[in-house]
């Protein structure tokens, strides 16, 4: 059994002493960080990248799954307990988790939570197993040509993260492809938009861009009110969920595994989409739709496990394809890359340690986090209630210095400044940074596959339509731009985002 | 100065993006010329690059045009004090480590970072910048072993 040799390598790299401290570690820091109001997992992961870089490839990326799981039950205990959602995909927990958190049940809507996510981790793991290898040898059959194709449907799915003008979300993906060039041109080595600056070279530091685009413009934001205003946060009393609370939840908590799985895989789909399904269908198919959004346990259940299946089933085109569908991927692709490792299909068979350790860490890291967080949901509470004005210069400074010890180098802290101010003045003007950053993580393999196939083609286009499987993926991008763009889908786009 | 109610300034959203878009499309359109541009077979290093200012060109226009009948709105924004001090802080940083040393520069650095926050104690000032110093001393040059003077050469005597 080929499959079951991956499965116990993988337990094998996962479970050494060293990997399972730095998961644990993950998971605790980024639980910490993302528990913090108003910080979500992109950000989480762009504030800790620096921190995993000592590491070896395979342990780092285990360490940053575990922050990934960590920031995202953070995002929920944020959400049940305070109304503050650090990103979209939690946005839904706290319509009826905060309800729930008011009416003294915080400690059962904690546990469905983890629970929920639980089950779902180790379900989506197993569709994770199952899938990936034959995705992963289909793409090695990849030319130039489809892999260009490929990921322009990657962006233009991208598109559906943002949830504002389309026009905008392509201004932004074009905006971050141009600033994803600066460096020294791949064919002739001519450096480009350097400026004559030498550290500029191998591009802009990933870490500087995605912390100044998430990390510097979320503080801004924040600061547009008074921040020494303290947060309300409703106390759990228990913490066990009471045998009825469990059977209500077993059938959303078993759904919302099931599309959140589908969904994120889809480049584009990822963890947020997939919980507004979920919370949309637990109600259509709710016996008693009016108690949503007055502290339905169903309503966290459902979209707490589908956020967390669609996060781990993320990483299917992200490992495979080398194509992130989503910000925090696109982030995981700059932590590989700074690693040494290109992304792709290739790393199944040149990494299998790195490849199966992962996966294997990723059903460690939610046995860990259902473990973990129930006994120190007494510490995060105490943390939100942190002023504001003590956390933002710890947070500022946490990322100033972690930016700085990557490179040594004063330029990339300016670079943060400069992104910080980009990232909150667009999104201000509504253009969201998922795009920009899915952009500008992109930018070098799109231009180096047109270049490539425009070769090969001797400077005929039409090679992009010449084989099917790059036909069919230009279509569904051009038939997806067009849903997106038709005034019906739109409308009904809007409504998913403002329900 | 009225601290207690949040800024608003008058804009007009999408002009004001589109015309973000068309000035990056030109700035990286300029600059791009310089490059050899090659053909569509070989392609140079300044052609993709053109290619995109153009698109980005044309995208900005289109959402400035779409933004053109309607009246600007009154949007929050975070005061001007609170900018300066939250941008120019990583800046500080990089300026102050190397002659002051790591311990200095983290002071300097959140008592900066602080005056973003406009109804903070200067004692709470500065206890949050001691405990930033020692934190960070503790976690990245203790524990994580950067190798950064905790003095920089000029308190050296």
């Amino acid at each position: 059994m080929e499959l079951l040799d991956n499965v116990l390598l993988g337990l094998h790299t996962a479970m050494t002493l060293q990997n399972l401290f730095y998961c644990l570690l993950g998971c605790l820091l980024g639980t910490l960080i993302g528990v913090l109001p108003g910080v979500g997992p992109t950000t989480t992961i762009a504030l800790l990248l620096p921190i995993t870089f000592g590491l070896d490839p395979s342990t780092s990326l285990i360490m940053l799954a575990g922050i990934y799981y960590g920031a995202q039950y953070g995002g929920s205990t944020t959400a049940i307990l305070v109304n503050l959602p650090g990103e979209a995909s939690s946005a839904v927990t706290a319509i009826d988790g905060y309800k729930m958190a008011q009416q003294g049940k915080a400690g059962s809507a904690l546990a469905i939570a983890a629970i929920g996510s639980f089950i779902a981790g180790t379900i989506a793991t197993v569709v994770v197993v199952v899938f990936s290898p034959p995705l992963s040898e289909l793409a090695l059959r990849f030319g130039p040509p489809e892999y260009f194709s490929l990921i322009v449907l990657g962006l233009v799915l991208s598109v559906t993260l943002a949830n504002g003008s389309v026009l905008k979300a392509l201004a932004m993906i074009i905006l971050g492809l141009l600033f994803g060039l600066v460096g020294a041109d791949i064919y002739t080595g001519i450096p480009r938009f350097t400026f004559g600056e030498p550290s500029l070279m191998d591009g802009i530091n990933f870490v500087a861009f995605a912390t100044g685009l998430y990390g510097i413009s979320e503080i801004l934001s924040n600061l547009e009110q008074d921040p020494s205003r303290k947060s309300k946060v409703s106390k759990p009393k228990g913490l066990l969920p009471t045998w009825t609370e469990m059977k209500r939840s077993i059938g959303p908590i078993l759904r919302g595994t099931g599309l959140g799985s589908v969904m994120g895989v889809l480049p584009g789909g990822g963890a947020t989409l997939s919980s507004f399904a979920a919370y949309t269908l637990e109600k259509k198919l709710s016996k008693h739709p009016e108690q949503f959004g007055d502290g339905a346990i169903e309503g966290v259940a459902g979209p707490e496990s589908a956020n967390n299946a669609g996060a781990q089933t993320s990483f299917i085109p992200m490992l495979t394809l080398g194509i992130p569908g989503n910000g925090v991927m696109a982030i995981m692709i700059g932590a590989l890359m700074i690693q040494g490792i290109q992304p792709g299909p290739s790393v199944m068979t040149t990494n299998p340690a790195l490849f199966w350790g992962l996966i294997a860490s990723m059903w460690i890291g939610n046995l860990m986090l259902l473990m973990l967080n129930l006994p120190l949901v007494g510490i995060w509470v105490k943390l939100l209630s942190t002023p504001y004005n003590f956390m933002f210069p710890a947070i500022i400074l946490f990322s100033t210095i972690g930016i700085f010890s990557t490179n040594m180098n004063g330029i990339d802290l300016g670079l943060v400044a400069m992104f910080g101010l980009l990232g909150y003045v667009l999104i201000k003007l509504d253009c969201e940074p998922a795009p920009f950053l899915m952009g500008f993580i992109l930018g070098p393999l799109l231009e180096e596959n047109l270049r490539r196939a425009m070769m090969f083609s001797r400077g005929n286009p039409a090679t992009f339509v010449a084989s099917p499987l790059s036909a069919g993926l230009l279509a569904v991008a051009a038939i997806a731009l067009i849903l997106m763009v038709l005034p019906a889908v739109r409308k009904q786009r809007q409504k998913v985002f403002t329900d | 100065m009225d601290t207690q109610n949040p800024l608003t300034i008058p804009v007009n959203k999408d002009v004001v993006a589109g015309a973000i878009f068309i000035a990056f499309a030109i700035a990286f359109g300029v600059v791009s010329t310089a490059y050899p541009m090659g053909s569509a077979a070989q392609m140079g290093p300044g052609y993709y690059p053109l290619l995109l200012s153009g698109v980005l060109g044309l995208l900005g226009i289109a959402i400035a045009l779409t933004g053109w009948r309607k009246s600007a709105e009154r949007m929050v924004v975070v005061r001007p004090l609170a900018l300066i001090a939250v941008l120019s802080a990583p800046l500080l940083f990089a300026v102050t480590l190397r002659p002051l040393g790591f311990v200095p520069a983290v002071i300097l650095t959140s008592l900066l970072a602080t005056m973003a926050a406009p109804r903070m104690s200067w004692m709470a000032r500065i206890l949050s910048a001691l405990g930033l110093a020692l934190g960070c001393t503790a976690i990245f040059i203790w524990a994580l072993g950067i190798p950064l003077p905790l003095l920089g050469s000029l308190l050296r005597f």
